[in-house]
């Protein structure tokens, strides 16, 4: 109790927080609210700049912009793509990174070297996995080049002109280089699990999956639902993958939704559309966020 | 810590499930580096060699020294554009932006750990940055810019930067802060030194090695960065990233110079990423997990 | 906006500061007025239109309104790098000015960093060179200006005289309303390749005997294919709109409802899929356009649809394994009661426009001028890139025989009087990318022809009414008078059009 109250009157000195958190605040400000403000402004008027008009003389559209994006069916797979894609890649990179983390949990030789190369490919920057995902999957490239020695030719497989499989050489791009991710966050999780419940255990005779079911599982579960939410927050946003990889292509059968405001913002010039459809991207995204960090909050200490 | 808590199976075993799944994470890359070494001829040759039965320095000569060889590689790559401009421009942002938002990151950090300035709010709201699509923000990013004449300059990719690595800056920061003891602060304070001068010489040196962990690993975000660079700069700011995607779509296609620079764009991250190894799951989690 | 804890003096706080960068947005807003004004014309002489090009820039320079040193900034595409590079140090050392290069690796990107310079004015680039379609919408948002008067003061020699540009370039790669939006710099009118050491004989003059000939020539065992057509995703339209056009449809009727879904749209797509499936590389969807450019120098097909330029790789033992086999043949046709009509579609026809945003506009007028002089032109074209020969005289000359084959410019000559006009409304990035898209979703088997046809033709309109649909009627009456006069007979038989 007297520790807590020197603390609260010693730091107490109202000039010199704010003065700490001033840039912060100056920095959200400049990034986070105008920006948005502008954004919300855009989508309800009609502008785009071939039309020669200044941004603050255009037309009032009222929601005509939300209307177009909600209907238009490019947006909507985009949107469902991009889910699908990253529900997928998460599962996928949450299951291998665990079985990994148990795996680098025992003991063999080489093990720690090992490990601190798994970590490579999550430093990489995304260009260039999108640089070396696209290069193994030409036409040309080495991964037909296997193909034709195990199968035989004419076995080539056009990896990126076809749909499911552009996609799911973007996925294995994805995977490839955040596995590692996973890998590292629940082996360190599984390393801060206490011994003396599992010892216990042991000597009340469960068995190995016993224990790793009703003990580690529990305790690193926290753990994985930080990983999780964050990773797929991020993975929502996959852009320079499939930039570098497909374009979105063929037709738009990989675009995800990243790619697809670009290209109706960026490429095409619509911008009070585009800035519709990132703020209901936006509102999405708030949603998912605020219901996942629910139960996050709870574990960090604030 | 007690390792190797799982008995089952033998180690011969797991070692080798190791080796194929290490090999696997390092293939795509070994490959990268070995085209970055291969002359034209085999960028894409019928039977793909790892070694390269031909090995140059051709690719990355020409990066940073275009018409330097001649022959037919000369001729071929003569097209390409020399990087020399958007790896300068990377050198400049990347560092700037990173220490802007370390100081910057700090000095919050700071006071939302013992000030709790904000309440719950202020940290939450730096972390939303980060949680939101960046695409989001691009379109009125372009109007707002545009208005204050920052497009296609490294003050606004640095400004962009500094703005969307705070996060990083703020939770791991504030991590690292939290675990330095207040007593001694207190102490200081209690002898009746100004709250500048605890923070300058006593927690600052106290967090050392977390300033250097953060700002390496806010550099790692900085140096990669694709999206924003992409729609802000058309010219004068290219950075490393926009110029890598920049040869895709030349005549014939320069496989064995995007390689290179793609080594090239690695290197200092690899080194960055290495240098805080221990700090790394902290770091991609916002220090949510310690 | 997360988590409302002690929220009130923070938001106090976000006030404060977003004052001050109100204050800093207001300060920039005022000092960056509106467009700069056009002063008239100079009296410049000069015999040809290079002369006349550097005299205009002698004359600016007495006026003071340019300087020697004054930066420049040419935006182009890698692909003329070789072409534009050398031709600027020229000019350079001619006029003491310094113009610089700067190269846009992907073609689509080119139109988003104009669009782009168009929303943000940075002043950073003074000519643009681009795609002739995208010239309404550059036009359109205001960031290129009409160069008519400068035309008439400083004769570019593009429509007249010995030197002029092969017709009908010299009206597709300059005019938008009847205006001099762009000058042109290039000859895209498409052409067909074939490997005569394979087949020495006749060529096949309808598109149904070419459709059967490329079958005939497909040997996959040998790794060679009977033909590269583009279906990838920038370019697919354009075999498509050959067969399309040639037998006789129009993208539009006079209300700009679009025509494509209908018997010449279905069938032509049906033809080309076919193609696609049976005779093309895979990479004819998943490529982009250079894989023309390596797939028929490397000799793995027996045909190939490109731009002219795919000549001069194909005919340079440096770039090519088929150099000195190669001919080009005329784009086939469909027979209309026993007349043939061959549609050939003019595609990219890079074109330099002047941004109003630059330093001194008019001397960026002088550069692309003496660059496009029937000299300074030649010299240029004849470095390997992807500009083509566009002036008349330079089809007769040695340098342009020996760099893209006799054939071929035989071909050229007698073929571009027949091409059409890309779709060079505003919006014609959008109209083309959705066209693309459904015919890539099309070719690669995830949409019947008829509906990849319905579904572009669905977005059309919502494109048209977008821009506004009695803007786009009026620019489409127009822009299909432009179209060769063989079609435009062909519609007025089968009563396309009321007049």
């Amino acid at each position: 109790m007297m520790q807590r109250l020197k603390h609260a009157l010693l730091f107490s000195d109202g000039w010199f927080k704010q003065l700490l958190v001033l840039p912060m605040q100056a920095v959200i400000w400049a990034v986070l609210v105008v920006p948005l403000l502008i954004a919300i402004y855009l989508s309800f008027v009609d502008w785009e700049p071939i039309s020669g008009r200044e941004w603050w003389q255009a037309p009032f559209a009222g929601v005509a912009n939300y209307k177009r994006a909600l209907l238009d069916p490019r947006f909507q797979s985009a949107f469902v793509r991009t889910l699908v894609l990253v529900l997928t890649v998460v599962s996928v990179q949450l299951v291998l990174g665990l079985a990994l983390a148990v795996l680098f949990n025992t003991k063999f030789p080489a093990r720690r070297f090992y490990s601190s190369i798994l970590l490579f490919p999550m430093m990489l920057p995304w260009v260039v996995v999108g640089l070396i995902f696209f290069v193994l999957f030409l036409e040309q490239g080495p991964i037909n080049y296997l193909l034709i020695g195990v199968f035989g030719p004419d076995r080539s497989v056009d990896w990126l002109g076809r749909p499911l499989l552009a996609l799911l050489a973007i996925g294995l791009g994805d995977v490839w280089q955040w596995t590692p991710f996973m890998f590292l966050v629940i082996y360190s999780a599984l390393a801060a699990v206490p011994p003396e419940p599992i010892e216990a255990a042991k000597t009340l005779g469960a068995s190995e999956w016993q224990i790793f079911r009703r003990i580690t599982v529990p305790a690193i579960m926290p753990v994985i639902l930080i990983a999780l939410l964050i990773r797929g927050l991020e993975a929502f946003k996959i852009f320079d993958l499939i930039f570098i990889m497909t374009g979105g292509g063929p037709g738009t059968s990989t675009e995800s939704i990243s790619l697809y405001l670009y290209r109706t913002g960026f490429v095409f010039g619509q911008l009070s559309f585009a800035s519709a459809a990132a703020i209901l991207v936006l509102v999405f995204v708030v949603l998912v966020s605020w219901a996942g960090l629910r139960p996050l909050r709870t574990e960090v200490e604030l | 810590m007690s390792r190797g808590r799982y008995r089952t199976g033998r180690p011969w075993l797991r070692l080798l499930v190791a080796t194929v799944v290490v090999l696997v994470v390092l293939g795509p890359v070994v490959w990268l580096a070995s085209l970055s070494f291969k002359p034209p001829e085999e960028w894409l040759a019928g039977r793909p060699t790892i070694i390269p039965r031909d090995p140059t320095a051709t690719n990355y000569l020409v990066l940073f020294a275009p018409g330097l060889p001649g022959g037919a590689i000369g001729e071929a790559l003569r097209a390409a554009q020399p990087v020399n401009r958007a790896l300068i421009n990377s050198l400049l942002v990347a560092p700037i932006s990173t220490l802007l938002s370390v100081a910057i990151g700090f000095l919050g950090a700071y006071g939302v750990s013992r000030f709790r300035v904000g309440g719950n709010f202020l940290p939450f709201s730096v972390l939303a940055t980060r949680m939101f699509p960046p695409i989001a923000f691009a379109v009125p990013l372009l109007v707002y810019y545009r208005t204050l004449g920052l497009i296609d300059t490294r003050l606004g990719l640095i400004l962009m930067y500094t703005a969307s690595t705070l996060a990083f800056s703020l939770w791991l920061l504030k991590g690292f802060i939290d675990g330095v003891p207040r007593h001694i602060e207190e102490a200081a304070l209690l002898d009746g030194a100004s709250h500048w001068r605890v923070l300058f010489t006593i927690t600052l040196p106290l967090v050392r090695g977390g300033l250097a962990a953060t700002a390496l690993f806010v550099f790692i975000m900085n140096w990669t960065e694709f999206l924003f660079a992409l729609i802000f700069t058309s010219r004068t700011a290219v950075t490393v990233p926009v110029q890598l995607s920049q040869y895709v779509g030349t005549v014939g296609r320069f496989y064995g110079p995007q390689a290179a620079l793609g080594m090239v764009a690695s290197l200092p991250v690899l080194v960055a990423g290495y240098a805080i190894q221990r700090f790394l799951v902290r770091a991609f989690t916002f220090g949510l997990v310690k | 906006m997360l988590e409302h804890g002690h929220g009130c003096l923070t938001r106090r706080e976000f006030v404060r500061t977003a004052g001050v960068f109100a204050a800093a947005g207001a300060l920039a807003a005022c000092e960056r007025g509106g467009p700069k004004e056009r002063p008239s014309p100079l009296a410049v002489q000069g015999a040809t239109p290079e002369e006349r090009a550097l005299n205009l820039i002698k004359a600016l320079k007495n006026e003071g309104r340019v300087k020697d040193g004054d930066q420049f900034v040419v935006m182009h595409h890698s692909g003329q790098r070789q072409q534009l590079v050398p031709a600027l140090k020229e000019w350079n050392g001619l006029t003491g000015l310094n113009f610089v290069s700067s190269e846009v690796g992907l073609e689509a990107d080119i139109y988003t960093k104009a669009i782009n310079e168009a929303t943000v004015r940075t002043g950073n680039f003074d000519v643009f060179l681009t795609f002739v379609n995208w010239i309404a919408d550059l036009a359109e948002s205001g960031l290129i200006l009409d160069q008519t008067a400068w035309w008439q003061s400083y004769d570019p020699e593009v429509d007249h005289g010995p030197n002029a540009y092969l017709k009908p370039l010299d009206s597709f790669t300059s005019l938008y309303k009847g205006r001099r939006f762009s000058m042109g710099a290039d000859n895209d009118a498409f052409s067909m390749f074939y490997r005569k050491d394979l087949e020495p004989g006749d060529v096949p003059q309808t598109w149904e005997e070419f459709d059967r000939w490329v079958v005939e020539h497909n040997r996959p065992d040998q790794r060679l294919r009977g033909l590269h057509m583009y279906a990838e995703r920038f370019f697919a339209y354009t075999g498509w709109a050959a067969r399309f056009i040639s037998k006789g449809g129009a993208y539009f009727n006079d209300n700009m409802d679009p025509l494509i879904v209908s018997n010449e749209g279905v069938t032509a797509l049906e033809e080309q899929k076919r193609l696609v499936d049976q005779v093309m590389w895979p990479d004819a969807v998943s490529g982009d356009w250079t894989v023309a450019y390596s797939r028929f120098p490397e000799g793995s097909v027996f045909c190939a649809w490109a731009w002219p330029s795919l000549g001069q790789w194909a005919e340079n033992p440096k770039t090519s394994k088929v150099a000195g086999k190669v001919s080009a043949m005329p784009i086939p046709g469909t027979m209309h009661d026993g007349e043939l009509v061959r549609a050939v579609p003019h595609v990219v026809g890079w074109s330099f426009s002047i941004s109003r945003y630059g330093k001194a506009p008019e001397a960026a007028y002088a550069f692309i001028q003496w660059f496009c002089g029937p000299k300074a032109g030649l010299e240029a074209i004849n470095r390997t890139g992807t500009l083509d020969p566009y002036r008349m005289p330079w089809y007769q000359t040695e340098q342009m025989k020996k760099r893209y084959g006799e054939d071929l410019l035989q071909v050229l000559l007698q073929m571009t009087p027949q091409t059409f006009p890309d779709i060079s409304l505003r919006g014609a990035n959008q109209y083309l990318d959705n066209l693309n898209l459904n015919l890539q979703q099309a070719f690669s088997g995830r949409k019947s022809p008829e509906q990849a046809l319905k579904d572009t033709a669905d977005e059309w309109q919502k494109i048209t009414d977008r821009i506004g649909r009695g803007l786009q009627i009026d620019a489409w009456r127009s822009h299909r008078n432009s179209y060769p006069e063989q079609i435009r007979n062909l519609w007025q038989k089968k009563g396309v059009f009321k007049d």
